[in-house]
Order: structure tokens, then sequence, then C-alpha cells
């Protein structure tokens, strides 16, 4: 008997997951406001869209994983070692370890930090 | 580069649609009376001595079928035009790209920042400064490699000596500019005091 309804979304690639599972890392990170909005620092597929996190495909199979991040007025640098720290180990406990290659950082912007509550 | 072409693209657009409006205008005004009266169609080409232009180009028409100098400058003049048409167009097409301010390029991966995260964070850091009342940070990314520039104008009441605070904003700069690899200029500048 058909259902009639849509086909459910296929299950979501090792691109998809790494996304998210970053994205969801860096968010935990003490100083990081939020991410990036803008369409050209998202992961996009054609049923899920994960703002703030750029992954992309390398040769060797792994995926180059770039966050674009909002952060507190914080010395920036140990910031993006701790975001850089977090992802690798949540990507572990996701088993993602054996796909994740670079983790790179982009702070798109520095915002006091009472604005953490808005976002 | 792009910036400057968007730049020029949009004036263009501008004069354009501006012309485009006033010869709109100046077509419907000369559409009102018929025939070769004051304001006839015929008498607005009359204005713009459009049958002199005819003439004109027909001639330059002509000289521009046999081989010769006229023939040479409207290649070159058609060149140029396809040149600065694709210049306009990239322009319009293609987005401003911002440097990013590359801090570390590693294997394991990059740490970069946008300028206005730079510039947000040394503001941050200079406007508490004893003496400072404002904060005008400027960032410059190099165009290859790490680090750039780092300008910072830190504005300040007449009580205060313009020496000893670009000193204390230097200071306080430091863990930035080192963190980014920045060449820090900081330079003091008077301004009204600040009210309370």
């Amino acid at each position: 008997m058909s259902t009639g309804g849509t086909p459910p979304p296929p299950p979501p690639s090792t691109r998809l997951q790494l996304a998210r599972v970053a994205l969801d890392a860096a968010l935990t990170v003490a100083g990081v406001v939020g991410t990036a909005r803008a369409l050209e620092s998202a992961t996009a597929t054609a049923h899920d869209r994960v703002p703030g996190v750029v992954v992309v495909a390398l040769k060797d199979g792994r995926y180059d994983v770039t966050l674009h991040v909002i952060a507190e007025v914080v010395p920036l640098h140990d910031l993006a070692d701790r975001i850089r720290e977090r992802v690798v180990r949540a990507a572990t406990v996701a088993g993602l370890n054996p796909a994740l290659g670079p983790v790179a950082v982009v702070f798109e912007d520095v915002v006091a930090g009472e604005a953490r509550a808005d976002r | 580069m792009i910036l400057f072409l968007r730049l020029i693209a949009r004036l263009l657009a501008f004069v354009l649609l501006v012309a485009l409006a006033l010869l709109g205008l100046a077509v419907a005004v000369f559409s009102i009376q018929g025939d070769a009266d004051a304001l006839s169609l015929p008498r607005l080409a009359e204005y713009f001595q459009l049958p002199d232009l005819r003439s004109d180009a027909g001639r330059w028409l002509d000289q521009l079928e046999e081989p010769g100098p006229v023939a040479l400058a409207s290649l070159g003049g058609g060149v140029a035009a396809i040149a600065a048409g694709v210049l306009l167009l990239a322009g319009t097409i293609v987005p401003p790209r911002e440097r990013f301010l590359v801090v570390e390029e590693e294997d394991d991966g990059r740490l970069a920042a946008r300028r206005r995260a730079v510039a947000q964070a040394a503001r941050s850091l200079a406007e508490p400064v004893r003496g400072v009342t404002a904060a005008k940070v400027r960032v410059r990314p190099r165009r290859r490699g790490r680090g750039g520039r780092l300008a910072v104008v830190a504005v300040h009441p007449r009580t205060v000596a313009g020496s000893e605070v670009e000193e204390r904003v230097r200071e306080v700069l430091v863990p930035l500019s080192e963190g980014f690899s920045l060449r820090a200029r900081v330079r003091a500048r008077r301004g009204k005091p600040r009210v309370e």
C-alpha cells in the first residue's frame, strides 16, 4: 500500500554530520557568541543547511572544516585553539575523526559580552 | 580592483539612467504636437542635429569600409569598448572579496579573521584606556602571507598628553598585535573632552 506522501529525506552525509558536530562543538566553547548567517558560510544540501560552518571534501577522502565564528572580546588566538580542540574531540566522540581534516577558524566579528543573550 | 570597477559600474548605470529618463521626458514632451510644429518629434531631431549626425555617420561608415587609418582607429575603438564592457560586467557580477587577516596557516588548520573582528577587538582594548575618549581603528591585512597593519587613532582630551595616551594604548594592544602578527601604529589626536 502506498502512503502517497513525500519520500523521507536520505540519511545525513558524512559532510553534513561533520558540519553539525563541528557547529555544536564550537557553540559550546566559552567566548563564542554565535556563527555567521551568510549563505556562503554554510554547509547545505537539498534537505538541510548548517549555518556558520563550511565543510569541503579533500582529495584524500577527509573533509576540511571552516568555522565562521562571532566571538566575545577575548584573546582570539586562544579561543581558536579551544574551538579546534573541542571540534576534534566532538568528532572523535561521534566516530567521525577519520573523516576530519584541517579545522580552520575565521572570526567574522567580535561583539561585547552582553550580546550573547541576544543571539 | 573589483571594488573600484563596481563603483564605476554603479556610477555609469546611474548616469545612463538619468540620461535615459531625461531623453524619455524630452520624447514625451515633443510628442505633444505633430508634423513640424514646435513640440513635434521632427523638431526634437533638429534640436539634437540628428540629420547632420546621420550624414556624418554615413560618411564615416563609408571610410570605414576601405582600409586606412579610420578602419584601424575603429578597430582599436571596438577592442577598447569590448574590454571596457568586460570590466564593467566584472564590476557588476563579481562579488567583492574581503581580504582576511591570516594569523596561522598550518597543516591542521587555519586561523583567520575579518578586518571588522580585529578592529572591534582593538577598539575594545583601546577605548577603556585612561585618557582615551574614543578610538578609531583600521586593519590592513597583508596581500600575501600572515599578519598586517593595525592603525589606531586614540582621541584624548587636552588635559592628557598625547604621548602618554599613545604609550598606554600601545601597551594594551601588544597581546593583540603579537597574537595576530600585526604591526601596530598608534597616534593620539586631541578631541573634545568626554562629558558624563
